[in-house]
């Protein structure tokens, strides 16, 4: 059982997705900006994107809404005082202290009624955000405490969110004792509680990356840098904390070559998790290339795309016959995955240490079969980094941002439209 | 039919290991070679010769078994004079004979002593580009306090010979990380890695896998044909003259008894006396994190 290499023509990019690139910009903001996450709510799109402010290093974090019509972008707002970065302190490098956009999702009631929720992270003031109506935005707390909140999910009335943990250094760490998640019936009221205990009780759980349902469950995936990332579900029934059941461990038998799975989605009848460790958060030096794998209904999980291996379900060969990083290993991170029903979407990242060289835009009708799609980068894709995927029937939404300098310090959003030909 | 390579450092199961799937029907195991170390036979015997003769032990009962149909003195004797005539074969073709004499099987090898040096990674894959490669491992713990009692046991020759022993802790990371150097380079399913502890421990599960993986039989009488390791013609001492060429513990007790995981931890003071440090380098710790262990 060997893989064998595929043919050039096989690694041709097709044109199966057309795109138009679309500019993030609003009149009277200077400075750069990074695109951090994006929902659709109300038939409009929403943008999450952080400002640099302008000359003083400051930073701004604003949700800019997008007219089809009138092709033009709206602040729909902002935070209300540009937020400096740290200074030095105990010899600690300066830091910012505006993160900006962690999450955007949207959570409908009981009556069919959607409300748009926002996890914003700062170290001085991380905010929670709800609105109704796309215009009003109300900034919850919960007895006083603002709760800095990661990934969000609605399922089954409940909100769920993951502590985003204790910052030092501008990077939102791993909470003491390991990964919480909250849930609350009500934001608006408060009344978060625990929904699992620290850690799934492995304080080296640390970071819960992703979340996803599917089939009637709640899919969370958790980082562990010691073991390999662990995924947990539950059905969320009765009162917090809930009990979950682990589904897979140890990376799913790569151990720590799978940190962490940073990318969920449900697509015929699968749930499919990207691995590798996200932006934000340490690389190791000789990262692997990122692998794909699709937990089946009565629980079984195939490798997709990655390193063959034993396990203790039996040997697992990728199904796609492809190999880590979809056969290129500099390919470390599977970022994003969106499904529109018909097809399923990927963005890798070859990111390294030090850097991100490049990414790759997948696609597969079957899931099994795998095939680039060319990307207007406008320039090397070693310039763009895509952190936003969705998919829509016949259409793909690819949101990141840019080099806009030869000295790569400066950033600018973009936002790709992309019509599939499936 | 392409050879099997287990890649491991010493004192890691692969005596059993590469007896046991030697056993296979469509195989053959073969004792420590160690022909990696050198381009010709003549340079092999030459370096053994200095530096570890019992290193030759596998090669001399295997040309002893395969040209002279039984492992005795004199047909050792044999043997060496047989490979004395044939210093200036290249390696693999020491390699071929061997394979020419077990006929359609595939060959099982394992030599520790091939993942301690890049070079000889190299020159195994130089001539052998579509072998498949086992990924054999053991917990550093495990592994480290076994090396240290057998240069315990062993410690005035090692002092005789090289001085001071290795560190336990250096021979394991070394060869992992050479290993998985070695393995990254290759083609995906080219090569796997195994705990050596889930094998003898749950045999009924991974060993069908590994039959599935080498494109080999996976039916129940072929697994329990690799059940028993000391079938093999060579899970016993060989005469006085080449009494080695697998793990001597292995050799006095050949028989496989399926074992539990002693549990280990990777955190903690060593077993066994360093002088450089008493827990695990980062380095270490890191390595075996991406082999599975904690």
């Amino acid at each position: 059982m060997m893989t064998e290499l595929r043919s050039p023509e096989a690694m041709t990019p097709s044109h199966a997705v057309a795109f138009n690139t679309l500019a993030v910009s609003i009149p009277g903001v200077a400075g750069g900006q990074r695109l951090q996450a994006a929902a659709f709510f109300r038939k409009r799109l929403y943008v999450g994107v952080l400002g640099d402010g302008g000359g003083d290093r400051s930073r701004i974090a604003r949700l800019l809404r997008y007219y089809p019509g009138a092709e033009r972008w709206e602040a729909v707002f902002e935070t209300s005082v540009a937020t400096p970065d740290g200074s030095r302190q105990r010899g600690r490098r300066p830091f910012p202290l505006e993160l900006g956009w962690r999450a955007i999702t949207v959570m409908p009631d009981q009556q069919g009624r959607e409300t748009l929720c926002l996890s914003l992270l700062c170290a001085r003031q991380p905010r929670l955000l709800l609105s109704d109506d796309g215009e009003r935005f109300e900034a919850l707390t919960d007895g006083g405490e603002p709760r800095p909140f990661g990934p969000l999910h609605a399922f089954q009335g409940w909100l769920f969110g993951a502590l985003a943990g204790a910052m030092s250094d501008g990077i939102a760490e791993k909470s003491e004792g390991g990964a919480i998640l909250h849930a609350s019936r009500d934001p608006r009221a408060g009344g978060w509680l625990a929904a699992n205990v620290p850690g799934f009780g492995d304080p080296h759980n640390q970071v819960i990356h992703s979340f996803q349902v599917f089939q009637g469950w709640l899919y969370a995936a958790v980082g562990n840098p010691f073991a390999g990332f662990q995924l947990w579900r539950t059905q969320a029934r009765g009162e917090p904390p809930f009990d979950w059941d682990r589904v897979l461990e140890q990376g799913a038998q790569r151990y720590s070559f799978n940190a962490a799975a940073p990318a969920m989605a449900v697509f015929q009848d699968a749930l499919y998790i990207g691995t590798g460790v996200p932006m934000g958060e340490p690389l190791l030096e000789d990262a692997a290339g990122c692998e794909l794998i699709r937990v089946l209904p009565d629980g079984r999980w195939e490798l997709v795309t990655g390193q063959p291996r034993f396990s203790p379900i039996g040997l697992q060969v990728p199904v796609s016959t492809r190999g880590p990083g979809f056969d290129d290993p500099a390919q470390t991170v599977l970022s994003c995955l969106a499904s529109s029903g018909d097809a399923l979407y990927a963005a890798t990242l070859a990111r390294t240490p030090e850097a991100v060289s490049g990414f790759k835009l997948w696609q597969t009708v079957d899931g099994e079969q795998w095939r680039p799609i060319a990307a207007p980068t406008d320039g090397p894709s070693a310039a763009c980094l895509p952190r936003v995927l969705m998919a829509l029937p016949k259409f793909l939404f690819v949101g990141g941002d840019r080099c806009s300098d030869p000295t790569g310090d400066r950033r600018e959003a973009f936002v790709w439209f992309g019509k599939s030909e499936i | 039919m392409q050879p099997l390579f287990i890649l491991t450092c010493m004192r890691s199961f692969s005596s059993v290991v590469s007896t046991m799937l030697g056993q296979h029907p469509q195989a053959y195991g073969l004792p420590e070679l160690n022909l990696f170390v050198a381009d010709t036979l003549g340079e092999v015997m030459d370096r053994l010769h200095t530096h570890r003769p019992q290193g030759l032990n596998g090669l001399l009962r295997t040309v002893a078994e395969l040209e002279y149909r039984e492992q005795s003195q004199e047909a050792v004797r044999q043997a060496r004079a047989w490979l004395a005539q044939r210093r200036q074969w290249p390696i693999q073709q020491v390699f071929g004979f061997v394979a020419q004499r077990v006929g359609t099987r595939m060959l099982v090898e394992k030599s520790p002593s091939t993942a301690l040096d890049e070079t000889r990674l190299i020159r195994l894959r130089r001539h052998f580009p579509d072998a498949y490669f086992l990924h054999l491992t053991r917990h550093p713990r495990a592994t480290c306090k076994s090396i240290h009692e057998i240069q315990q046991k062993t410690a005035i020759l090692a002092e005789r010979r090289t001085g001071t022993p290795a560190n336990p802790e250096s021979l394991w990371l070394r060869a992992h990380r050479n290993i998985l150097r070695f393995t990254r380079q290759l083609r995906p399913g080219q090569s796997l890695c195994l705990q050596g502890e889930l094998l003898l421990s749950r045999p009924e599960l991974y060993l069908p896998q590994i039959a599935e993986w080498l494109e080999l039989r996976a039916d129940p009488d072929a697994v329990d044909a690799m059940l028993h390791p000391e079938r093999s013609p060579y899970a016993r001492l060989g005469p006085p003259n080449a009494p080695f060429g697998h793990d001597p513990n292995f050799l006095h007790n050949p028989r496989f008894e399926k074992r539990a995981p002693r549990p280990a931890r990777l955190e903690g003071p060593f077993d066994w006396p360093a002088p450089d440090a008493d827990h695990f380098s980062r380095a270490t710790l890191k390595t075996a994190r991406a082999l599975g262990y904690q």
